[in-house]
């Protein structure tokens, strides 16, 4: 059973309990956190990698963590900076464009064991690995998180109503890609 | 202003549209996985912990190594098999005449090689004629002299000594009797 995210941080401020916290923390959230990195990277190896770093970062930085936001929202801005810093880190490795990163997405999700190009559920993840970053971003934290916007602006630090009209380009380029395919 | 208005205003048609589509996602994640992530994280942790306390220098400095591979590299990276060496069985006896055989064609042909380069001297010396050879004798010097070498000396003793042998007592007395002088007469002391 979990426990309340207070009752954890305050268990990882003990020493002697703090690993048993942060294991606690990581059971609770690994599951949504691994998906809305994997939604990003596509392939499983570097979402792994991600979220391996991921949670690095928050057991060195829990401890500086203040309560006056939620954990899952603070887990979560980490969570995407880690994603866009590894994209970017791609794009710079192998010198690819905007428009060659997308394509090289597609090509990972294609590369898929599973990979079913019949089946709408992969052909909406080609679609959405077209789409710009931040506007991928919104898209999976609305359509899979089912995230309020409000929520969304503190993770990613911008108005909801630019939130609202990116959500909506992303919504009008999946259209378009599926009337074109 | 007005455009995210009516970004607002068409919002409900995109949702609609969406509706249609699947929620779930189609990626597949490594059986057990979650169940070991937390010691996979754990295990790092300690790792670079560890690492940071013992050599603090290293801090901020990014593991990953900075030397550049040329790209495609192990896309295109093809290893060829080595062919694998084929072992010959061969019985005792074939080993025996094969062993003979190359002794054999090693001795004839060391044969073959003596033959050709040997010098048989009485024909060398039948190829001469006689002339030069008389003015090679006239004009060769003599290596050594009978009189300053020991070995002559010492050849002509033993043939002495063996004639000596040969000849019997009576001979021997004959030969003292005819070619002794006395050295002096006792008469003359």
């Amino acid at each position: 059973m979990h426990k309340d995210d207070s009752e954890l941080l305050m268990a990882f401020n003990d020493e002697a309990t703090k690993e048993n916290a942060f294991g606690l923390i990581l059971k609770k959230y690994q599951e949504r956190l691994y998906w809305h990195i994997r939604r990003m990277v596509a392939s499983h190896e570097d979402t792994n990698d991600v979220l391996q770093n991921m949670f690095i970062k928050v057991w060195k930085g829990l401890h500086n963590f203040r309560e006056d936001s939620q954990l899952y929202t603070w887990l979560y801005r980490i969570a995407t900076n880690e994603c866009l810093t590894f994209l970017e880190q791609q794009k710079k490795r192998s010198s690819l464009s905007m428009t060659e990163m997308e394509e090289s997405l597609g090509n990972k999700i294609k590369a898929d064991e599973n990979f079913d190009a019949s089946r709408l559920e992969w052909q909406l993840q080609i679609a959405i690995q077209k789409l710009p970053e931040r506007q991928r971003l919104v898209f999976n934290l609305r359509y899979y998180d089912e995230m309020p916007y409000q929520e969304m602006s503190k993770i990613l630090e911008t108005s909801e109503g630019a939130l609202k009209a990116s959500y909506h380009h992303a919504a009008k380029k999946i259209e378009e890609y599926f009337k074109s395919h | 202003m007005k455009q995210e208005e009516n970004i607002l205003n068409n919002h409900g048609d995109t949702e609609n549209f969406l509706k249609g589509f699947p929620m779930e996602m189609p990626y597949v994640v490594p059986e057990g996985y979650f169940n070991t992530l937390n010691n996979q994280i754990l295990n790092r942790i300690q790792i670079e912990e560890e690492r940071t306390s013992l050599i603090p220098a290293l801090n901020g400095i990014d593991k990953k190594m900075p030397n550049t591979i040329p790209k495609d590299y192990f896309e295109n990276l093809k290893i060829k098999p080595r062919k694998q060496a084929t072992i010959i069985k061969i019985n005792y006896f074939r080993q025996i005449v094969a062993a003979a055989v190359i002794i054999g064609v090693l001795f004839s042909t060391i044969a073959i090689w003596n033959a050709q380069n040997k010098t048989d001297f009485s024909k060398e010396v039948s190829k001469i004629k006689t002339e030069d050879l008389l003015n090679h004798l006239d004009t060769a010097e003599v290596p050594y002299s009978s009189t300053d070498s020991d070995d002559i000396n010492i050849q002509g003793i033993s043939e002495t000594q063996e004639n000596l042998q040969l000849a019997s007592d009576e001979d021997l007395q004959e030969y003292i009797n005819d070619n002794i002088e006395t050295p002096y007469n006792n008469e003359d002391i």
